[in-house]
């Protein structure tokens, strides 16, 4: 642990010498102005709200967009593992989309959905409600992103399930719905679980982006951009370390769940 | 009772079953002996209503079956007790119930001390007396197993086979236990059974009461007769077939597939 530290302990020195030596904020900020911003999540920053609020939009629309796209993936690779015929059928669609990155779709998504809302989309008013910040285009791209990752698991994961597990639930009298909720999703449960840590850190990339383009008026992407147009390097800065600590955090908190309700995988191999 | 007629079934064109005829009663342990490759597990699984015959009958009066696979059919995710439980929840048991149920049969093959160990934390041979307990929990009228204690040494092999021998006796279960070990079948059945590629070979009726003395006159004097009986059909399938069968082979992935094949079952016979 105490190990761990000592790679970013060592960049930072060289970070603020390099800054101290420069002398120019504007192209190398000093790396207490950075944590300055970070550890004060609370305070106003170029007149567009606080780090903190920035965080919270993101993170909704991330949230939002994953559980769809995973949703969505999940159904899919349930029915694909499952069924051969299924599978044999959509898979070249799939192979088709799957190479396109998220990214690529953000002029596309603009177009066809513009700058829609959930909350106009869905006809409600809201005066400073949170899904105003939320645009369809937005959830269109982390959904996507999210998607394929999921979906790969989720097919890999249920057609790997042992087929002598499937057929002793079969001797036990079980009924489909059983064997598929007893054995074979909790036997697919550490792959998917994969494709879901995938599926997220893909999302939050994606919405970083999404939010630099035109549009959205909150949003770590939205403040980074703000940042960079006002010359604010040190913000700038402060909002791609906060992405990364929220990764890392994403990250600890699937290892978790992966090592709770998947840990019997590792144990048996 | 259950009663196969004329049962045939091929594999890559090679016959494995031909022309099985059989009658086994209630409360009959019946073992079926047979060299590798000859279609004991085949036979076991159209019993079991995993695999269909290409031809023939299967008739299960009441049929309520459970089988104990030759290989560890435990599911790692779950322990010990809630795998045995997991008939009983197929079948609508309250919990309750289902506890009480499970631990009661843990405590009659020994393993009740181990009830909330996980899969991967039992030995060999308490992995396979905790699917015992699963394969019995649930009261069935037919016990199918196939070569159980192929994998174990001989003392936990013997323990098993005659805690096995008590549980059927007490409960009047039928049972078809498959093995290819003779002295195994002698201990065990009140019937053997010996097939080969010519379908049954030999068909004996063992009136010896259990427990069985393996260093009795009888029992030494038995296996001479079922060994003669089994190196002459060896010696037969060699001069006559010199090709080794293949047993049944690799099927897609798809766990629901085998479902489709149910054996027909007659409650009325």
């Amino acid at each position: 642990m105490g190990g761990a530290i000592v790679l970013p302990l060592l960049l930072f020195l060289v970070w603020d010498y390099s800054a101290a030596r420069l002398g120019s904020s504007t192209l190398l900020p000093r790396v207490s102005d950075v944590f300055d911003v970070v550890l004060h999540p609370t305070e106003d920053l170029i007149r567009q709200g606080t780090l903190l609020f920035h965080v919270y939009v993101s993170s909704i629309r991330v949230l939002m967009g994953f559980v769809i796209g995973s949703l969505l993936a999940i159904v899919l690779g349930m029915i694909m593992g499952l069924s051969d015929k299924v599978r044999h059928f959509v898979t070249p669609f799939i192979e088709i989309l799957r190479p396109l990155c998220p990214v690529a779709w953000i002029p596309f998504a603009i177009i066809i959905f513009g700058g829609a809302t959930l909350s106009n989309t869905f006809g409600y008013k809201f005066t400073d409600s949170i899904l105003d910040y939320v645009q369809i285009a937005q959830l269109f791209i982390i959904a996507w992103g999210a998607f394929f990752p999921v979906l790969i698991n989720t097919i890999d994961g249920v057609s790997g399930v042992r087929k002598i597990w499937v057929e002793t639930a079969k001797t036990m009298n079980a009924s489909k719905l059983q064997i598929w909720s007893k054995v074979i999703l909790p036997a697919s449960f550490p792959s998917i679980l994969t494709g879901l840590k995938v599926g997220l850190g893909i999302s939050w990339m994606v919405v970083i982006a999404a939010e630099m383009f035109p549009g959205p008026s909150a949003g770590i992407g939205y403040l980074m951009m703000e940042a960079y147009a006002q010359t604010e390097i040190h913000i700038l800065a402060a909002g791609l370390i906060t992405v990364g600590i929220i990764g890392a955090l994403l990250n600890a908190i699937l290892a978790v769940i992966h090592k709770t309700f998947a840990g019997w995988q590792a144990k048996e191999r | 009772m259950i009663k196969l007629s004329a049962i045939y079934k091929d594999f890559d064109k090679q016959e494995v079953l031909k022309n099985i005829n059989l009658k086994f009663l209630p409360g009959e342990f019946n073992c079926i002996l047979g060299p590798t490759g000859c279609g004991k597990t085949t036979l076991l699984r159209i019993i079991a209503g995993l695999l269909k015959p290409d031809s023939g009958v299967v008739k299960i009066e009441k049929p309520s079956i459970s089988m104990i696979f030759q290989q560890q059919t435990l599911y790692p995710w779950r322990n010990a007790l809630s795998n045995v439980c997991l008939p009983l929840e197929f079948k609508g048991y309250s919990k309750k119930e289902r506890i009480k149920m499970a631990m009661a049969r843990l405590a009659e093959v020994d393993v009740a001390d181990a009830a909330k160990k996980k899969v991967f934390q039992l030995s060999g041979g308490m992995q396979q007396r905790v699917q015992i307990a699963r394969a019995l929990v649930s009261n069935p009228s037919v016990l199918l197993a196939d070569e159980p204690f192929g994998s174990l040494d001989e003392k936990t092999r013997y323990k098993l086979q005659k805690k096995l021998r008590e549980i059927t006796l007490s409960n009047n279960t039928t049972t078809v236990f498959v093995t290819h070990n003779i002295e195994e079948a002698i201990y065990l059945g009140d019937r053997i059974i010996v097939i080969g590629n010519k379908g049954v070979q030999a068909d004996f009726d063992l009136t010896t009461p259990h427990p069985r003395d393996r260093l009795s006159k009888w029992f030494t004097s038995k296996i001479l007769e079922v060994r003669n009986v089994f190196e002459t059909l060896i010696e037969d399938e060699d001069t006559t077939d010199g090709i080794e069968k293949s047993e049944e082979p690799e099927e897609n992935n798809d766990p629901f597939k085998t479902m489709k094949l149910d054996v027909t079952t007659d409650e009325n016979e």
